[in-house]
Parts: C-alpha cells; structure tokens; sequence
C-alpha cells in the first residue's frame, strides 16, 4: 500500500460496495483509493480509459496531464472526449467527464505534458503515476523523476492491434531506462491503433495502479505482459534490472 | 535446430510478418541468429533492431522463452527456442505546438 487510508461516507460504501466485497481489497482497500493520489499522465487513447477507470474505482484525487485541444482523429480511442469539445482543451473534456461519472473525486487538470522541467512537480503531487505518454522523451523524464521520488509508475503501450504492460516500483523492479535506454531513432508519433486496443491496456494500467495503491494482489513487478490482438497471444516475458542503468543503479 | 522468432512494433510492419522460423546449427550463438535477420531482411533490420556493428540495438527488448535476454555472445540457442524482439512503443498523439 502506497498511501494513507481515509474514511468512506455512507455514501461511498454504497457506490463502492461490489468491489468491497473484493476478499483481499474490502473496505481498508477502498480507503486507500480515496486517499490516494493518481497521475495519469496523457489522457489520449490509454489515458481516457485508465482516468475513467480510476474514477469508476473511487480514487481520491486524479492529477491529469495532458497538452492541447480535442481533435476529430483522437475521437476513435480517446474516450474522454466529445464532438462537442473538438478545439477546446482535451484536459479540460477529460476532467469534465470524469466529474461527470466521480463527483467525489477530486481533479487536478494541468495542461502540459511531462518534460524535464516540469516533472518534479507535477510527479510530487501525486503516489502513483500511470504512463500513457506517446513521446519517449515524455517517458524518460517521467521515468527519471519516479524513481528519484520512488513513486511507482504503470508503464501502458500500443501500436496496431498489440499493447504492452509493466510496473515500475523503483529499486525493486528494472525502470523504463533498464528496458528501453534510448529513444527509437525511427519511432512515428502517429501510427495505426483501435480504441479497443488502447482501451484494454488502458483498464489493466488502472488495475495495476488500484494494486499497487491498496496492496493486494500481484502488480506486474519484473514481469511485462505482452499482447497480439490480431492472434489473441499473450505473453508474460520475465524482466531483468539492468546493474548499470544510468537512471536506478 | 528450428528457432521460433517473434516480431512485434514497428519491426514487425516493416518486416511484414509477426513470426519467422530460422533452421540454425546446433550450438549457434544468438549472434547468428541477428546475422541471419540481417542478410534477409536487410533494409527494416538495419532501421528497427540490428546496428551496424551487427549487434542488437539497444532500444530493442530481447526476450528468449519468456525471460528477457542480454544481447551477448554467451547466449547459445537450443532446438525449439522462441526469439522475441520486442520493439519499442508507446502512446499516440497528434503533435502539438510547442515542447512535445
């Protein structure tokens, strides 16, 4: 558990009564969530999904990154925005929506993306971080700042019909740099993608980070699950620290 | 001895085909398994996943029968071993002005 509990209302207990009953969550779980605050940085296709699962959940407080305004072509995966925002700020739809399904919840929408001179702050307001980012220099830097900070950070990916999946809890399992230490010289930020693909990583992002927040289950620590929509493959694919990362060594 | 290989990413796209099979010698390093995606698929194993020193690319996750994988020579391959080269990915956005 990586957080302080706080007390449910009655009205809480009630929303969230099906997942109480969760065996190894309950209610000391469900405070967690509430006491917890969440980055979900970038709200696109991974992010709309792993916010709203959040939401659904009961988290205390979501802290929302994301840059720019709502466009026709985000409308197929980024489930947080409307036809009706198209030209206004995506952050702003998202937190619009979310508040929509989670009056309780409180939201902190900041229109930015991750860069290094911005992650230190927005990464110590929150506990944990799920990373939907499309830029690897996004990644890095949030990478670099988690594992300074020792936050654990739920690493969300996709392309065409596969999406990836791991968490990072630094000084425990490899970080982003000990899996990938430079950016793709060739990488394309745009590239095909379903919602449905982007959606399915994005609800097991939003499970691993309610994991790792109430302490139960088993978060992906040194694993990374690997999936093939086109075949239906999964995989489960061991992970090693590297010893000399330049980042968490 | 048949090596299973797995493509994904970019790597995958570029090459057109999600799995390859190689028949290698017994006892091959995976070294021979780089020089043989190398010499097939010239043009997208240079762009995506060997470097010109013949090794693996850095940014490219190696794993070997669900274990992730050092890209050395100490690597044997034995009959039957999945090869998976996980490209790297990430997330999709239209670019914005400004930093990233």
């Amino acid at each position: 558990m990586v957080t302080k509990r706080a007390m449910l209302t009655d009205e809480e207990r009630s929303v969230y009564e099906w997942q109480t009953w969760v065996h190894d969550f309950g209610e000391a779980g469900q405070e967690a969530l509430k006491g917890a605050s969440v980055l979900v940085s970038r709200v696109g296709g991974l992010g709309s999904v792993a916010a709203y699962e959040l939401a659904a959940a009961g988290v205390g407080r979501l802290v929302l990154a994301h840059k720019g305004n709502v466009k026709p072509s985000d409308l197929n995966r980024q489930l947080l925005m409307t036809h009706d925002w198209i030209g206004k700020p995506r952050v702003e739809s998202a937190a619009r929506r979310l508040s929509e399904l989670n009056p309780r919840m409180e939201i902190v929408a900041i229109e930015e993306n991750i860069n290094e001179d911005n992650a230190e702050r927005i990464i110590s307001q929150c506990d944990a971080i799920v990373d939907c980012a499309p830029l690897f220099e996004e990644r890095f830097a949030m990478n670099r700042e988690a594992v300074r900070q020792k936050k654990p950070l739920v690493e969300c990916a996709m392309y065409d019909l596969e999406a990836r999946i791991t968490s990072v809890m630094p000084g425990v399992t490899p970080c982003v740099a000990c899996l990938h230490p430079e950016k793709p010289a060739e990488w394309k930020r745009e590239f095909p993608v379903f919602g449905a693909v982007s959606g399915m990583v994005g609800c097991l992002g939003a499970m691993e980070a309610i994991k790792i927040i109430a302490g139960f289950g088993e978060p992906l620590y040194n694993r990374m699950i690997t999936m093939d929509l086109r075949a239906m493959t999964f995989r489960s694919i061991q992970l090693k620290r590297n010893p000399s990362c330049p980042v968490c060594s | 001895m048949k090596i299973r290989v797995e493509l994904t990413g970019q790597l995958k796209q570029a090459i057109g085909q999600a799995q390859l099979e190689y028949d290698l010698p017994e006892g091959s390093s995976i070294q021979r398994l780089f020089e043989r995606l190398a010499a097939e698929f010239p043009e997208p194993a240079s762009k995506y996943a060997i470097g010109e020193d013949g090794g693996l690319k850095p940014n490219i996750l190696l794993f070997i029968n669900d274990e992730q994988a050092t890209a050395d020579d100490s690597i044997v391959l034995h009959d039957g071993d999945v090869a998976g080269f996980l490209s790297p990915i990430s997330g999709g956005s239209r670019h914005e002005e400004g930093k990233w």
